[in-house]
């Protein structure tokens, strides 16, 4: 398997407190990568870092062998991170925020939508404003967000929090379909629902 | 630059549906206008509407333009369009377009509420009037989205932002209080003449060019 992402000692302070230090780590293509963690150990830090939404910070990311700082923000189109909270626009409903998405990462697989409105089970609540729906259905469809752009890496944390047991197993099996058709999974959450996935390799902060 | 343009225009559209969708929202932009319009001729009279004015609107723009960048972030502060494979001045772009149409929609209804008032339109030139609103609106604009925009994002950095407004917003207001004392004096001509209007002007240029590069930078580091 070769990398897809390699880091190379990497450090990340916010003004003089030290988050981490020599951090080095290759993600295999094509696999589940798990990072653990206690809180505030800097999980979150590092996979806003991998995807390249925080510059400031020393050492070397590489995508596929190219440095992360020299590729711009083409990155996007191959590298995506789902914050915990959900991250939806209140006054728009469900199914506008999908849209929204799917037309700014140029996403026109119309079948691939409807099946993850069913398999992330949101058809109910499509037409809903999101500051109506309940936590758990905006992370749903925060999720299915995610999946839609079909990026190369995704990069998910904390996916299981609001979620519940059923919300879970389907979330599981869209992650092992996304796997089988070649993508890459970063998942930062200390829950045993990440063990379930069986990841490939994990790295502990 | 037409895709650039195209998610420029998808976000305006998007804060056009969720912005106006509510009623609460248009409500509060229809009647703010009329009441602080209404407040400012009691309390202070109607010896000088044309000052009366700019102050009118200079109030109801900063208190609405407060809200505007709040949908932009997450409950804890993230940027839900930091992902965009764009660099992000496109939703400061898209941003500042929508403050600029919704600072010119109230300019418009406290126009209309000081002339319902006055029962006269106190400004000798329309034209000139129109050149004066599409400048103060659009440098407005700018400037109080790029900001509000930075502050949503930068919270622990809110003080020093707050200093960094100074500078561009204090020369903006006494060149555009300038501009609108000139229109009832001048002609169109020597109004598009005048020193005030023609950096105001330039500095609307000059923020449109920075503010948006200046915003994504910022929101990188």
């Amino acid at each position: 398997m070769d990398n897809i992402i390699q880091i190379k000692g990497l450090k990340k302070s916010y003004n003089e407190n030290l988050v981490f230090e020599s951090i080095s780590l290759n993600v295999n293509r094509n696999s589940i990568f798990w990072i653990k963690g206690v809180n505030g150990s800097g999980k979150s830090t590092l996979m806003k870092i991998v995807a390249s939404q925080i510059e400031d910070y020393e050492g070397d990311i590489f995508y596929e062998n190219n440095n992360i700082r020299n590729i711009g923000n083409e990155i996007h189109n191959q590298i995506f991170y789902l914050p915990s909270s959900s991250a939806l626009y209140q006054g728009l409903t469900a199914f506008e925020n999908i849209k929204f998405f799917s037309s700014i990462f140029k996403s026109k697989d119309y079948n691939f939508r409807n099946k993850l409105i069913k398999d992330f089970q949101v058809n109910n609540y499509i037409n809903k404003r999101v500051d109506e729906l309940s936590d758990g259905i905006k992370k749903r469809v925060s999720l299915l967000i995610s999946f839609l752009i079909q990026p190369e890496i995704l990069l998910l944390d904390e996916p299981y929090s609001f979620l519940d047991t059923k919300s879970v197993e389907n979330l599981n099996q869209i992650i092992n379909e996304y796997i089988s058709n070649g993508g890459t999974l970063l998942v930062s959450d200390n829950s045993f629902f990440v063990e379930r996935l069986n990841p490939d390799s994990f790295f502990e902060l | 630059m037409r895709k650039y343009l195209s998610i420029v225009n998808l976000i305006l559209w998007k804060d056009l549906v969720s912005e106006f969708r509510e009623k609460l929202n248009i409500i509060y932009f229809l009647i703010l206008a009329p009441a602080v319009s209404l407040m400012f001729f009691v309390f202070i009279g109607e010896q000088n509407p044309v000052h009366l004015f700019f102050l009118t609107i200079l109030i109801i723009n900063l208190i609405t333009n407060q809200r505007i960048s709040r949908q932009e972030v997450t409950s804890q502060g993230e940027l839900i369009l930091i992902n965009i494979p764009f660099d992000l001045s496109v939703l400061c772009l898209s941003k500042i377009l929508f403050t600029f149409l919704l600072n010119f929609l109230i300019l418009i209804v406290a126009l209309v509420m000081f002339i319902f008032l006055l029962g006269d339109f106190f400004f000798s030139n329309v034209i000139s009037f129109i050149v004066f609103s599409i400048s103060f609106s659009l440098g407005l604009s700018i400037i109080l989205t790029t900001f509000s925009l930075m502050l949503e994002r930068i919270r622990s950095e809110g003080q020093f932002m707050l200093i960094m407004i100074y500078p561009l917003i204090i020369p903006f207001l006494v060149l555009s209080y300038n501009c609108l004392s000139e229109i009832n004096i001048l002609d169109l001509i020597n109004f598009v003449n005048t020193f005030s209007l023609q950096v105001l002007i330039a500095f609307d240029i000059l923020l449109l060019a920075v503010c948006p590069i200046l915003f994504s930078y910022s929101l990188r580091r």
